[in-house]
């Protein structure tokens, strides 16, 4: 029966498989979960799918697509008020995709487990903004797309955002 | 920003990120040209991007497709289901809205987050591919 694919559903799997990257990552970032971020990953296909008709071609697929999903993970992130980032370990942080030695793996999945805590205790919105920015290189405009929002606001969420991890990663956190 | 005043600390930002329009930008290097504490504090926001890209990303998830069909099979519903809705919503919102409610889960729609300035029967799949395939590494 999951054979009988027709024409459409043909081209949702060519989308689904060339996003799934994209989307899972963005948010792994937001969750620190790759449970909840697997989950959502599927909801924001589904529903993808679902406003498939209302799907604008003037806007930027990638911005309409990352606003599901971000819409998606700040419901979770409300719904769960105790926030799991205050209890991350180096056990929620993914090995790096090369792993050059023992030593040097431990460290840098140390760096990572800082960077991604650093990150995770920021504002959700500020959190939002910075990871569209800094990991998925969207410009302003396509942010305020993301996020429902304007290119003003995206400005301050990101020096706000920067300004915070500056004081937990450069200044306080001895990460330089 | 003019004169000796120091842009302030989201325009720096935006100037780091190359978000700035070319005359503002000219501007602000100009300014950071002639100001050590401003330049320091570009420097600073360099620092705090090199760190976070030490974070190269979580590995690849499993495969959501199968998942992802499955529930469209399940979920799928005549798309004039959604056209009726909005119709009946847009002429006779009470009454519609009073027989919907009444009618419980009757409408269930697996569309998500309202996308603002939306328009109803937009874009072809064929739309979505022209933007969605060629960018993005
Ligand atoms: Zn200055």
């Amino acid at each position: 029966m999951a054979q009988g694919a027709d024409g459409d559903d043909g081209a949702f799997r060519i989308l689904v498989e060339r996003w799934e990257g994209v989307v899972f990552a963005f948010l792994v970032r937001m969750l620190g979960s790759r449970e909840e971020a697997q989950d959502l990953t599927q909801e924001t296909f589904v529903r993808m799918v679902g406003a498939a008709g209302r799907y604008r071609p003037t806007g930027q697929f990638r911005s309409w697509l990352l606003r599901i999903a971000g819409n998606l993970a700040r419901s979770r992130l409300r719904r769960r008020r105790v926030i799991r980032w205050l209890s991350l370990d180096l056990a929620a942080v993914d090995p790096p995709a090369e792993q050059p030695g023992a030593l040097a793996d431990i460290e840098h999945r140390e760096q990572c487990a800082a960077v991604r805590a650093a990150v995770g205790r920021l504002p959700d919105r500020q959190r939002q903004a910075l990871v569209l920015r800094q990991y998925h290189d969207l410009s302003y405009d396509e942010i305020a797309q993301a996020m429902g929002t304007t290119t003003g606001s995206v400005q301050m969420l990101l020096h706000r955002a920067m300004n915070a991890l500056r004081d937990d990663l450069v200044n306080g956190g001895g990460m330089s | 920003m003019t004169g000796n005043h120091h842009p302030k600390g989201h325009v720096l930002q935006a100037f780091a990120d190359g978000a700035l329009d070319a005359a503002t930008a000219a501007q602000v290097a100009g300014h950071c040209a002639a100001c050590d504490a401003c330049r320091r504090e570009l420097e600073q926001i360099g620092e705090v991007h090199a760190v976070l890209a030490r974070d190269p990303g979580p590995a690849r998830p499993r495969p959501a497709w199968p998942a992802v069909q499955a529930r469209l099979q399940r979920e799928r519903r005549p798309l004039g289901l959604t056209f009726a809705f909005g119709t009946a919503l847009a002429c006779a919102a009470g009454l519609a809205l009073s027989i919907l409610v009444g009618g419980g889960g009757v409408h269930h729609q697996v569309a998500g987050p309202v996308i603002e300035n939306a328009t109803e029967g937009g874009a072809s799949l064929l739309d979505i591919f022209a933007t969605a395939i060629p960018e993005e590494s």
